[in-house]
């Protein structure tokens, strides 16, 4: 048995909202080995993407602690947890995160910027190719579809060589044709690059292209 | 005043394949932007306008016609030197505030200035924050910003490199009135100190009422031009 890669130990977290306090996670606790594929099924409002960013280190827990690789992320400053995140994750947002006065390639070029990789034009050309994009890469987002510019923003987050991607709806606004093909590159090019994916989802067949697959309702998580 | 941040189009046609035939977006627009000023190209939803800005960053090619920034035509440049123009001379305002959301307001900045290759690091980019009025967030991520304070950190992104040109394509389409009035002013007060040559498209006249200049296109065609003194900011 492999060490996890992440460990998610008893984390609650509350947010203050105009009627009170609302608590979107309690409790929760998960571990992820690496290479593995992870999905996390949730409806609207379960804290599925608060529990992505807290395991990103966008946001803090009220309570518990997040080991990744050993280094509890929790215990991090801002800076440091920047530094960790560009090093290490790839993040593939909601609505793909591209810039739109960039091409496909000057994105992915731009990724690799942040983490603080030389942008090689082979590398990036091979991942787009991977990505199956790579007749986009002298295009800007306004002329690609929706499912290939979430394709651009994977080849982006595999740009860091990450250990980690975290996908949050990547495919939620494309059609469901489209977004099964999607979700399929994602997990196989995951694989292919020895990243370990944890990915959200509302959709109950998005969910099921992960071989672990969690659920969160009424604020914990469940393993299914 | 820096001539040679101009902005001139001649003749500049540009039409689209949809599916019930060819859009003619722009047909046969003329419009000269003096370096140093502002114009405000309203319209209708369909009338060209996004696609004039579109042309004039290098985002789009013309069927015919020229496009020129600075005198020098986009279409004599080659791909690599209309990428770079991009980086390092525009400055781009969306709807959509496309900031990174794994990335705090400073770092949003600061990748943007990487991007330019412009020296100045993270002083400049905390100062164009505080320029802002958004000393208190340089550190928050966009999720933790408001709209208009998100679209605030989009300018300060636009303008962090010091651009030779401001292209906003419905900078305000998606904040209140109080906050669209502010964003609008602060662009304008930017303009004034950076003297960059600013474009924005916008189908508020409320918001093209801040600007001296007015251009209106319909059917791809520019049907009015209003010149006029520039109203005084309210701050």
């Amino acid at each position: 048995m492999q060490n996890p890669l992440l460990k998610v130990i008893d984390v609650t977290r509350s947010f203050s909202t105009d009627s009170g306090v609302s608590e979107v996670l309690s409790n929760v606790s998960f571990e992820l080995e690496p290479g593995t594929v992870t999905s996390l099924l949730g409806s609207s409002g379960s804290g599925k993407s608060t529990l992505m960013s807290l395991v990103a280190g966008l946001l803090r827990p009220d309570s518990g602690s997040i080991i990744f690789r050993g280094i509890e992320i929790t215990a991090l400053d801002d800076t440091a947890c920047a530094r960790l995140r560009s090093r290490y994750f790839g993040v593939v947002p909601q609505r793909g995160g591209l810039l739109p006065y960039l091409t496909a390639g000057e994105n992915v070029a731009f990724a690799m910027n942040i983490a603080g990789l030389e942008a090689r034009k082979r590398e990036i050309t091979a991942l787009l190719d991977e990505l199956g994009v790579a007749h986009r890469s002298g295009h800007f987002p306004r002329e690609m579809s929706g499912g290939e510019a979430v394709r651009v923003a994977v080849a982006m987050a595999l740009a860091s060589q990450p250990d980690l991607i975290l996908a949050d709806e990547a495919t939620g606004e494309l059609d469901p044709a489209t977004a099964r093909e999607t979700m399929d590159v994602i997990v196989k090019r995951s694989i292919d690059h020895g990243a370990t994916l944890l990915y959200v989802t509302h959709d109950v067949q998005m969910a099921g292209y992960a071989k672990r697959r969690f659920t969160l309702m009424d604020n914990e998580l469940t393993a299914s | 005043m820096n001539e040679s941040s101009q902005i001139t189009l001649d003749r500049v046609v540009k039409s689209y394949a949809a599916a019930t035939g060819t859009v003619v977006a722009l047909d046969g627009v003329s419009l000269t932007v003096e370096a140093g000023t502002s114009v405000a190209v309203t319209g209708h939803s369909g009338s060209g306008k996004s696609t004039l800005l579109a042309v004039i960053g290098a985002l789009e090619v013309p069927d015919s016609g020229r496009v020129r920034v600075g005198g020098h035509p986009l279409a004599d440049m080659s791909a690599s030197a209309r990428a770079r123009i991009r980086r390092t001379d525009f400055g781009f305002i969306f709807q959509s505030d496309n900031l990174i959301p794994y990335l705090t307001a400073v770092e949003n900045l600061a990748q943007q200035m990487a991007l330019s290759g412009r020296a100045g690091g993270l002083s400049r980019c905390t100062e164009m924050l505080q320029r802002l009025g958004l000393s208190e967030h340089v550190h928050k991520l966009p999720d933790q910003l408001s709209g208009g304070q998100r679209q605030r950190v989009a300018i300060a992104r636009a303008l962090v490199h010091h651009p030779r040109y401001v292209l906003a394509d419905e900078p305000t389409g998606s904040l209140d009135p109080a906050s669209s009035a502010d964003v609008i002013e602060f662009l304008l007060a930017e303009q004034k100190e950076t003297k960059a040559t600013i474009v924005v498209v916008t189908h508020d006249l409320s918001v093209a009422e801040r600007f001296a200049r007015r251009v209106s296109l319909s059917h791809g065609r520019i049907v009015a031009v209003t010149a006029g003194d520039q109203p005084a900011l309210n701050r």
